[in-house]
């Protein structure tokens, strides 16, 4: 049963996940596929290399420069690597590593809530466990606010919030990948970006950084 | 500010948060990758489930059925967390036998009470539970960013050299270089700063401090402790002053442990010092080397922690101090990157106390340590001894790792 999801998963992960961006790297991943069906020696550690800039990075866009991104990175490489035996295809193993970190993360942000609600019942304070960011005041202070502007948000909210936009993946995709209708996925996307884009506008200091940062301009 | 530009888009905002998370990651990538293999290593239980799938009604209702129960759980763990044991996790550095260093930019120090200790890149620095709400923090070189939450039992203190800041609940920044001094800068709150000789200031918000460095901060010392540190023992002292020295010595004695328990340990030190520490080290009883050598441990007088376990070790040959003193030699050599003599010791330990207090640590520090130094080989029958041993111990990951690799 578990073998048959896993198909539906690797299935709905859009291109962007499991194209391979390169020639090299897609021979890279074929080998490791192989290694993996093979069951050779070391593949964990060649599977770690590949992808832990991937798992890594989509972590962080989820979860924020939070400190404990290392650990939970090191989480989603466990779990693959008990399950990973049953990858068939070289494009799979991609795609089955963003599904398990999105997964995991989507976790993490509900156990973050959770926790989150208690230690107010509680009388503590938070957001301790944010991690520094960049050496740039500016933007640590920026990636910081927006993180926690973020942190408002519900956690299916989030996810499709990061997946619409900072991993440009279309509606349809989203919605299979959630197991919900395109037009919930839709209208969660939606709420997402006016929620986030309300809460900065409103943050003049914020809003001024966005407004000087030159990534966003096109020509 | 913003209204001097035109309305932000969705656009706009993403990309920004795209762009400041990728640079934050590629930032952090290398130091988080050998953090995150560690615990692949370690075989960490997974937090994350499987994929995403359609098909998971029955585990939803068993998913709601262990969420109440967890609910439970955690409303009652409310009440038990009030009375846990302080903890902390520690990212972006690695500790390397209890030393905290931070090479590739800052690290963090998240305590269980809401405390945190930022390290600004390159600072060398310990932290040690003393108790629920304590801890004892030694910054040995570096500055540290530090936010204690305030409870009503807390109590974090900072050794920075010969210097000591004792706080409750505050934010300050604290700096030292042995050659350059101690900086002190308040942000919030009230610390108290004790000086090497024993002079208090309280610094309150706002309130900076520069201080001078080793050298001149012992220099400033009065001469007569130092003077009787280094005065050998009268040979032929009168009768009533051998008995006053007795008694002090005796009532300095009683209540050693009681420092250490109280997380006192400069006190300790600074006693034995004051004392003579020749005189302390062949007089004293265990309990009291014991005490010493766990203070000057904490403090960072490693040196010193050395001669007091082995003084602890060769004047009370047999007993059961001196077999433990065996596990905290190992402790200091491995501290002090000595892993080959840690090693030593840890077997010295194993082979006196098999069933010792410390067995579970040093059977999984000498597995540890064998496979670091001989390799795997060398490290297999420790491992399969380990897990026949301690089949749940602390270290069983690593052992079955070494005892079925291709698992």
């Amino acid at each position: 049963m578990r073998f048959a999801s896993l198909a539906c998963v690797v299935a709905i992960v859009p291109s962007s996940f499991s194209a391979p961006p390169a020639e090299s790297s897609a021979e890279r991943t074929r080998e490791l596929c192989a290694a993996i069906l093979r069951g050779d020696a070391g593949w964990q550690r060649r599977a770690f290399d590949a992808f832990h800039g991937l798992v890594h990075g989509l972590l962080i866009k989820t979860l924020g420069p939070r400190a404990e991104i290392a650990d939970l990175t090191g989480d989603v490489f466990v779990t693959f690597f008990a399950s990973a035996h049953r990858i068939h295809s070289e494009h799979s193993v991609r795609s089955y590593l963003v599904s398990i970190t999105m997964n995991l993360a989507r976790r993490e942000l509900r156990q973050r809530k959770r926790r989150a609600l208690f230690q107010r019942f509680a009388g503590s304070v938070a957001d301790y466990e944010q991690e520094a960011g960049a050496d740039d005041p500016k933007a640590k202070a920026a990636l910081r606010q927006l993180s926690r502007i973020l942190d408002e948000l519900a956690t299916e909210d989030r996810v499709v919030f990061v997946l619409a936009n900072l991993e440009d993946m279309q509606a349809h995709e989203i919605a299979e990948m959630l197991g919900v209708s395109e037009s919930t996925a839709k209208r969660r996307v939606r709420r997402a970006n006016e929620h986030v884009l309300k809460r900065v506008s409103r943050n003049a200091l914020l809003a001024d950084y966005v407004h000087t940062r030159k990534e966003w301009r096109r020509g | 500010m913003a209204d001097d530009h035109e309305p932000l888009s969705e656009r706009q905002i993403s990309s920004v948060i795209r762009q400041l998370s990728s640079e934050h990651a590629a930032r952090v990538v290398e130091r988080d990758r050998a953090r995150a293999w560690r615990r692949v290593e370690l075989g960490a239980r997974p937090a994350a489930a499987p994929p995403f799938s359609a098909g998971a009604g029955a585990g939803r209702v068993a998913m709601f059925v262990l969420a109440v129960a967890v609910a439970a759980g955690v409303l009652l763990g409310l009440g038990f967390r009030a009375d846990s044991q302080l903890s902390y996790e520690l990212s972006g550095a690695t500790a390397q036998a209890g030393v905290i260093e931070a090479r590739r930019g800052e690290a963090t120090v998240s305590l269980s009470d809401g405390s945190s200790i930022l390290a600004e890149n390159q600072t060398k620095f310990s932290v040690d539970v003393v108790g629920r709400n304590s801890a004892l923090t030694r910054l040995v070189s570096g500055r540290l960013h530090v936010r204690v939450q305030h409870n009503a039992d807390t109590s974090y203190r900072f050794i920075a050299g010969p210097y000591e800041v004792r706080v409750v609940g505050t934010e300050f920044d604290l700096g030292w270089d042995p050659q350059r001094g101690l900086s002190l800068s308040m942000s919030k709150g009230e610390v108290r700063l004790i000086e090497p000789g024993g002079k208090l200031r309280t610094l309150g918000p706002g309130q900076s401090l520069q201080l001078p460095g080793l050298d001149r901060a012992l220099s400033t010392l009065p001469a007569a402790p130092r003077a009787e540190a280094a005065k050998p023992a009268p040979t032929q002292a009168s009768e009533q002053g051998e008995r006053t020295r007795s008694m002090q010595q005796a009532a300095t004695a009683a209540s050693w442990d009681g420092l250490v328990a109280k997380g006192q340990f400069a006190d300790v030190v600074r006693e034995a010092e004051t004392l003579g520490l020749e005189t302390v080290l062949a007089s004293r009883g265990a309990s009291d080397l014991k005490a010493l050598g766990q203070a000057a441990r904490y403090v960072g007088k490693r040196a010193l922690a050395l001669r007091a376990f082995t003084a602890l070790r060769e004047r009370n040959r047999g007993s059961e101090s001196a077999r433990n003193a065996a596990f905290f030699l190992a402790r200091l050599q491995e501290e002090q990157g000595n892993q080959a003599e840690a090693l030593r010791w840890l077997g010295s330990y194993v082979s006196e106390s098999p069933r010792g207090v410390y067995a579970a640590e040093a059977y999984g520090r000498r597995l540890s340590l064998t496979e670091r130094l001989h390799g795997r080989v060398a490290a297999l029958p420790l491992a399969r001894e380990y897990l026949e041993r301690f089949p749940e111990g602390a270290y069983a990951q690593s052992a079955r790792a070494i005892a079925q690799p291709s698992r």
